[in-house]
């Protein structure tokens, strides 16, 4: 029974207990418009059993300056031998905005005709799911009305963006038994020439040094290129609640997300292998795959991402599962950074990855939301000192650090850090 | 150009609704000399325009409930018995129509939604006419009811609301 009925019964009791105790059919007259109002209602309301609608969803995505919008449109179909009056009211998605048409509508649909609300959605990021939709038959006063959920099941998953990021030729201290495109410090066969060797039983024909072989009579030597592989690379989101920042619609995870991903798209284009681990309101993880199976995978794992909300076990990274990266890995972290971080870093490096932080700068990225009076200034040299140290004591660990200002590009400062820590070795 | 017009009958109808209310309630108040309640009934219309700025709100209920109040207090204070019918109709049409004008307000102009809106219409047409129709017939046809009868009826009516309840729910 909804509120218009209640209100409508109230007054009609109201004024039946009034025309009784002042004795004056004419007030019991006053309650006819009442009740004839309730009764059309009454009468006019469908039988729920002859009811017989069906619902149909079809969203369609583009994308065009970063935003993503989804054109939604729900059918209701009448298959009832009568017309039906519908509420027709679809479910908000969160995180989601409508930017166009209406979630609600109120129709009165022919026998055999389709009714259809349609919408468009705003976000930037999210995986979003519709099982059914709400429709309300009932008389076309709204009094007496069947609430149905109607199956209409849909989901789209919107994923981050990703900048394309020429290849970078990386020279991570171990490469995975993969041909692929990194010189690994090994003889075998590839196209660069390593070194000469004494021939060997099974060594082809065709990669004999004829030259050498003739200045040494009797001997035998060989030719060796050297091998080419594939490197295993972890990837590192750090979306801990304490490290979330936003200045209007930008966010400094978004900055994050979106990294990861062009980065993640760049390596498994060059043929590495790739993980991910997703710190944030749920840890995600990718375990290691290749190709673009993997990288749906993780672009999957990113666009679920959202923050952290409320303090957790893992907002300390002390307790991350790290073991699910290979070992000798190549782990690439992207974080913001607190305080008590160091102890992780230090962890990373004891089971012997090689590691390289990429920390968007949350300082530079708060600038322009920041007083500018002197003791905000204060604050802010105070933080980048300590900032700065910490940054100091990972690099200390061997550990190439990018401090990013998010609003410079990523790409050139990614490759000088790959570039400067090639061949590194302990 | 169609499709808005009729769109905005709604709107129409609500506005010549809430005069044609006020004006039975003042006029009727005026009529019988009841000066300050006359004031009162235009403050009502007043308040009527207002809640079409918070029509989601409670404040339309209010109005409905205040207006049917007025006409009551109208009716024990003198005022013509049509009139007190004619209002109590009439806050039933603006109560309703705001409540229309809300839903459908938001929607696009299309074909569905105008036959809902006509379909409303109607039925709110039928319920206030027909009901007026026969208040209009009741105060010709005077019929004296015995006292005892009367609540026997009434008290027959509510226990016979079980019955509408059960056929309600069965056609839910």
């Amino acid at each position: 029974m909804n509120s218009k009925v209640i209100l409508i019964g109230t007054l009609i009791l109201s004024l039946m207990i009034t025309a009784l105790v002042t004795r004056d059919g004419d007030l019991a007259l006053m309650m006819l418009p009442f009740l004839a109002y309730l009764g059309i209602g009454i009468y006019r309301s469908p039988l729920t059993d002859r009811l017989n609608l069906t619902a149909e969803r079809s969203v369609q995505v583009t994308r065009s300056n970063g935003k993503v919008s989804a054109a939604m449109r729900v059918a209701i179909n009448n298959e009832t031998a009568q017309t039906v009056h519908l509420t027709i009211k679809d479910d908000a998605q969160p995180e989601t905005e409508v930017t166009d048409g209406s979630l609600q509508r109120r129709v009165s649909v022919r026998p055999g005709e389709s009714a259809e609300i349609r919408y468009t959605l705003s976000t930037t990021r999210g995986e979003f799911s519709w099982k059914s939709v709400r429709v309300a038959a009932g008389d076309p006063l709204g009094l007496i009305q069947t609430d149905m959920l109607l199956p209409a099941a849909a989901s789209i998953q919107i994923r981050p963006a990703i900048r394309k990021f020429k290849a970078i030729s990386l020279r991570p201290r171990s490469t995975l038994h993969s041909p692929g495109s990194i010189p690994a410090r090994l003889g075998g066969s590839g196209t660069d020439f390593y070194g000469i060797r004494e021939y060997q039983p099974g060594d082809p024909l065709r990669s004999l040094d004829w030259r050498l072989t003739a200045r040494h009579p009797f001997k035998f030597f060989t030719k060796e290129f050297e091998q080419e592989e594939i490197a295993d690379i972890g990837l590192i989101l750090d979306g801990r609640q304490n490290m979330e920042m936003q200045i209007g619609d930008e966010s400094l995870f978004e900055h994050g997300v979106s990294t990861t991903a062009s980065l993640a798209e760049m390596f498994l284009h060059q043929g590495h292998r790739i993980s991910l681990l997703v710190v944030a309101k749920r840890l995600t993880m990718a375990f290691p795959g290749y190709g673009k199976i993997q990288l749906n995978r993780v672009l999957g794992c990113l666009s679920k991402a959202r923050i952290e909300s409320g303090e957790r076990v893992s907002a300390n990274l002390d307790f991350l599962p790290i073991r699910m990266f290979p070992s000798h890995s190549l782990i690439i972290v992207i974080s913001p950074l607190a305080a008590d971080d160091l102890s992780f870093y230090q962890r990373l490096r004891a089971y012997g990855y090689q590691v390289m932080l990429i920390s968007p700068d949350p300082l530079d990225f708060l600038h322009s939301a920041l007083d500018q009076d002197i003791n905000t200034r204060l604050a802010i040299r105070t933080v980048r000192l300590e900032r700065r140290l910490l940054l100091d004591r990972i690099a200390r660990l061997r550990i190439p650090v990018i401090n990013w200002p998010v609003h410079q590009p990523i790409y050139p400062l990614v490759r000088n850090a790959l570039t400067r820590s090639r061949g590194q070795r302990e | 150009m169609k499709k808005m017009d009729s769109l905005s009958l709604t709107r129409i109808l609500l506005t010549l609704s809430l005069i044609l209310l006020t004006a039975c309630l003042t006029i009727g108040f005026l009529l019988v000399q009841l000066y300050a309640w006359a004031a009162v009934s235009l403050l009502n219309g007043g308040i009527w325009l207002f809640s079409r700025r918070h029509a989601a709100s409670w404040l339309p209920a209010l109005c409905l409930v205040l207006s049917v109040s007025l006409a009551v207090a109208g009716k024990l204070m003198g005022l013509h018995a049509l009139l007190s019918i004619g209002s109590c109709g009439l806050a039933l049409v603006v109560w309703d129509l705001l409540s229309l004008d809300m839903d459908i307000g938001s929607n696009q102009p299309e074909e569905q939604t105008r036959a809902y809106e006509i379909n409303h219409l109607q039925s709110l047409a039928l319920a206030v006419g027909g009901a007026f129709f026969a208040a209009v017939i009741g105060q010709f046809l005077r019929v004296k009811i015995p006292f005892y009868l009367l609540a026997a009826c009434i008290l027959l009516a509510i226990l016979g609301l079980d019955r509408v309840w059960k056929y309600l729910a069965k056609k839910r």
